[in-house]
């Protein structure tokens, strides 16, 4: 059977709408397509008992159809490319598929945010020379850039040697993602059909072991920074109980005391101290840290304790 | 391939639960590649004449829009070639084969995917006698 003017206009506006739809390709290639889904309707339509309608709903939805030769052709681009964004486009893609997908794509983007930070911060070492580099101490182990916050026993290690350190420590991240990515993707793609759901199986190690390693390398260089800073510098102060200290001021670090007495009465004392420079240690006397001891009288509210404190420092 | 078949062949329950319908849906998926180069084997096919083999064969049924990207995935990893024929009456055809690397994959996959029925049939042995004897 023949399609009339009619039949012919719904196939023309369903080939229009496919061709919109197809990502970015070759006009040859693209032309191809359309003209193979073209033959197709055709000659089902020379089938008996098919209706036009009938043979489109069967080849499913024209954006459907082209989002299929979308995800394969960007996943094929993908796993040739080394643009992180080609890279991160097709392991989104991938995370809309399943949980392996999601696990990729996860481990993509701490992959390229860990090494682009890295090589962020080398750059920006000789523009911002205190504020950025690797500062370890005790329980302390932090590089990056961000206002100074520590002081002794934490000190700056690396100086300028930070710059090529963090270079290729963020190269090497950057060339370890790509890489696992993209060895996932060729595999995936000479595995399974259309990457369905539930079917990486086998290589789903290298994205997993992507995240994996970039999780634990953030975990050691960022999930030791303030608070353990915090607990260890403070960990040695004597009393019942230590509450965490607090800024009063830009310079003023308060230290606060409660102790309990033989009567069972509290005792709430704050420790001030004004940090110098290179900052100072709460219990230390020394020549950069000047510290005020009170103790907080019945009724007295801690902004007036620590009012007091700073006139007296 | 028998087992993917004979799932293929049973009529679809309506009562079936959506979980169980996604997972057959993930079987016929999976074992699409492998059906298209197997329709193959025995010689150059056009996109409309694979989906009616899968029909008559297999009652692998699907979005018949899916087989082409399939069809062109397969051939951007050289495992298919093609070439469009002028038809005598009608439209040119767009004909698919296998290359050399084309039938090796499919034996490959052939081998291991009778290796994993036989070992799933296996395990399953026991359901099904259940099941037969419940009948």
């Amino acid at each position: 059977m023949n399609p009339s003017k009619e039949q012919e206009l719904q196939i023309d506006n369903y080939l229009r709408k496919l061709r919109e739809c197809l990502p970015d390709m070759s006009v040859a290639d693209r032309e191809e397509i359309v003209r193979e889904i073209s033959v197709h309707i055709r000659e089902s339509a020379q089938e008996a008992n098919s209706s036009i309608e009938e043979i489109l709903k069967r080849l499913g939805s024209a954006e459907n159809l082209a989002s299929q030769y979308g995800h394969d052709l960007l996943i094929r681009h993908a796993s040739r490319s080394i643009s992180p964004v080609l890279i991160l486009r097709a392991t989104l893609e991938l995370a809309k598929r399943g949980l392996e997908g999601t696990v990729l794509f996860l481990g993509a983007l701490l992959g390229y945010g860990l090494g682009g930070g890295l090589v962020l911060t080398a750059i920006l070492k000789p523009i911002f020379p205190r504020q950025t580099g690797l500062w370890i101490g005790p329980g302390v182990f932090d590089f990056g850039i961000h206002e100074p916050r520590y002081s002794d026993p934490v000190h700056e290690v690396l100086g300028w040697w930070y710059i090529p350190l963090a270079l290729c420590l963020g190269c090497f991240f950057l060339w370890l993602t790509t890489y696992g990515i993209r060895r996932f993707l060729r595999r995936s793609k000479q595995r399974g059909p259309l990457f369905a759901r539930g079917q990486m199986g086998v290589s789903t190690n290298a994205g997993v072991s992507i995240l994996l390693t970039s999780l634990l390398v953030a975990v050691v260089c960022f999930g030791n920074a303030t608070p353990s800073f915090q607990k260890t510098h403070f960990s040695s102060m004597t009393g019942d109980r230590v509450a965490a200290p607090s800024d009063v001021g830009q310079q003023l670090q308060v230290q606060i005391h409660i102790t309990r007495d033989a009567g069972g009465g509290l005792h709430v004392q704050f420790v001030f101290s004004r940090r110098s420079e290179r900052g100072c240690r709460p219990g230390r006397q020394d020549g950069d840290c000047e510290h005020s001891t009170r103790t907080a009288e019945a009724g007295e509210s801690s902004a007036d304790v620590g009012a007091a404190a700073e006139r007296t420092l | 391939m028998y087992i993917a078949m004979k799932i293929q062949k049973e009529p679809v329950d309506l009562g079936k639960s959506q979980p169980l319908e996604r997972w057959e849906q993930q079987i016929r998926k999976g074992a699409l590649e492998m059906a298209t180069l197997a329709a193959l084997w025995s010689g150059r096919l056009y996109g409309l004449e694979i989906i009616r083999r899968f029909e008559d064969s297999s009652q692998l049924t699907l979005a018949e829009g899916t087989i082409y990207p399939i069809l062109g995935r397969l051939k951007s990893e050289g495992l298919l070639a093609s070439e469009w024929v002028e038809a005598e009456a009608g439209h040119p055809r767009k004909y698919y084969w296998l290359t050399g690397a084309g039938r090796t994959r499919l034996q490959q996959m052939a081998e291991t995917w009778t290796e994993f029925s036989r070992e799933l049939g296996r395990l399953l042995k026991p359901v099904i006698a259940a099941q037969k004897e419940e009948v």
